[in-house]
């Protein structure tokens, strides 16, 4: 009696999933058919839930089984109700939902139906005539089929789109590896993308260090990793490698100017409220100084003889954003490079990971302190270090933002 | 004006906003993925709240959150901004900032706070 839904083997690929996919074509009685031949189809056929009523081609109702069949045993009721019409024990206002009914809202209306549309089935028709049923197993199997589906989809997406986001990096990593003897690097993107990001480059002077965490992760954070990069190509063709202010305060205008971050736009849509935090190095080898700005991202120096750890002075202007004003300005800072010098930076997810016995974030103090006691490890091993004690650290905890950091030892 | 309840989730923090009390609870983590429309619903009933401020009230705000992002913490910044003109117009208005006691990243915020946020009456409370 229950035939192979009906759209199985006729739906295109590609076709959007619809209720029609779950039509089963059982055969229907008219409302004049008797008791007595509906209690013969439920015994005869012990995998039909529901028995659909159709008369003229259109749906009447549907005689649930178990209902039915609790009704039709009790006492003197076959003797009064077998020769009657079968609509005696119908629901007569079942789901009626059209074939052509997406998946999802059939989901929604099923929920919003009760119950009983999950239970009994529903009846699928089309243009108004009965098609067949439909059953609230092969509802929520359809349902489950087409979310993983959007997740895989969704999962390639973003993993494609890291192979990009990496790409875009990867020039800087050969160009930092070559340059610097010992250094250290880490772009740990929560999301197989991230708002986290890093440039290198040399030049005749010296070379040009970048750190930047932008607003949010993942895809919108990766967006945001591709018109910072775009706002410090134009920065340094202006300003050269040299001015880390200069660099700081040219990011901003583009970033600013990009996403139109005007406040109060005439339409009324929010504008963007994005930036980022950002540290720029510059090292001059000739005269041995470094001189850097720093919005908002944290960086140490541990100097070559032994003294104390000493956060880099920074400003807490973020990069973009609506309350940073058009043309403000970065401070520079600068001091001369000692060999053996030791220098360190890293986004907010290093220090703000939580974790540990009291579930806290792992702190500068955690980081100091591991800095200092790794402070004469070639900078690969320190790095290899810090990783394991903060994915320690972390345990069974998520990861709760993107992570870079950069170490170099002069 | 009916209070506001959010209970909280893995990435957002509890919101309990008892108007008729003078009371505003943060608790919990924040780092929803859209932190503005999380925080968007909060920040208008809060500055539809000040609006209606008569003067003699005591408020207390008391914040707890042992994770926020950066997008939160700009959040964060606009709703005590919001906090703070009202304090300047005379209104009593206290900021009580809980943090793990060895947590030194969310000392160093309240401690940004209480510099940036003056007309608020700050309270650092370190918990064992």
């Amino acid at each position: 009696m229950l035939a192979a839904p009906v759209r199985a083997t006729t739906a295109p690929l590609g076709s959007r999933p619809c209720a029609g996919d779950l039509c089963l074509a059982i055969a229907s009685v008219s409302p004049e058919c008797d008791n007595e031949t509906v209690l013969k189809l439920f015994t005869a056929h012990k995998e039909l839930v529901s028995l659909p009523v159709v008369e003229d081609g259109r749906p009447f109702g549907l005689i649930n089984r178990h209902i039915f069949l609790s009704q039709i045993v009790r006492p003197f009721h076959r003797e009064l109700y077998d020769r009657k019409s079968c609509i005696a024990f119908m629901d007569k206002s079942p789901l009626i939902v059209d074939a052509a009914t997406g998946i999802d809202e059939m989901a929604d209306l099923a929920v919003a139906y009760g119950e009983k549309a999950l239970a009994d089935g529903f009846i699928i028709t089309a243009g108004g005539r009965y098609l067949g049923i439909g059953l609230g197993i092969d509802l929520m199997r359809a349902v489950s089929e087409m979310h993983a589906l959007q997740h895989r989809q969704i999962v390639q997406s973003i993993e494609y789109a890291s192979v990009i986001q990496s790409a875009m990096l990867t020039p800087s990593r050969q160009a930092m590896t070559a340059a610097l003897a010992d250094s250290c690097l880490a772009w740990e993107p929560r999301d197989h993308v991230g708002g986290d990001c890093y440039y290198f480059m040399r030049h005749d002077r010296g070379w040009l260090a970048v750190i930047a965490d932008c607003t949010g992760h993942g895809v919108p954070g990766a967006f945001m990793t591709l018109i910072f990069s775009s706002a410090l190509d134009r920065a340094l063709a202006l300003h050269g490698p040299m001015h880390p202010d200069r660099l700081l305060g040219e990011i901003n205008i583009r970033i600013k100017d990009a996403l139109g971050q005007v406040e109060g736009r005439a339409d009324g849509t929010p504008a963007s409220n994005d930036g980022c935090d950002a540290l720029i190095v510059c090292l001059d080898s000739a005269e041995s100084v470094m001189r850097w700005s720093s919005a908002r991202l944290s960086a140490y120096l541990l100097p070559a003889n032994g003294g104390e750890p000493v956060e880099l002075a920074g400003n807490r202007m973020g990069v973009g954003y609506i309350e940073t004003p058009h043309g403000y300005a970065w401070p520079s800072q600068q001091r001369a490079v000692m060999p053996g010098d030791l220098l360190f930076a890293a986004t907010d997810g290093l220090t703000d990971q939580v974790g540990g016995e009291r579930r806290i974030m792992y702190g500068k103090r955690r980081l100091l302190a591991l800095l200092d006691r790794c402070r004469e490890l070639p900078m690969p091993e320190l790095a290899r270090t810090l990783q394991q004690e903060h994915r320690d650290y972390q345990g069974s905890q998520i990861r709760r933002d993107d992570l870079t950091f950069w170490g170099w030892r002069a | 004006m009916d209070n506001l309840h959010l209970p909280a989730t893995a990435s957002t923090p509890l919101v309990d906003f008892r108007y008729d009390a003078h009371q505003l609870r943060l608790e919990g983590e924040s780092y929803p993925e859209n932190a503005a429309a999380f925080y968007g619903p909060l920040a208008e009933g809060l500055r539809a709240y000040v609006a209606g401020l008569q003067g003699g009230e005591q408020v207390e705000v008391h914040v707890a959150l042992s994770y926020f992002n950066s997008s939160s913490t700009k959040m964060l910044f606009g709703l005590f901004d919001t906090l703070n003109q009202a304090a300047e117009q005379g209104h009593r208005i206290a900021l009580h900032w809980h943090h793990d006691r060895e947590d030194d990243i969310a000392e160093e915020f309240g401690e940004e706070l209480h510099i940036d946020f003056p007309a608020l009456a700050f309270h650092a409370h370190p918990a064992d």
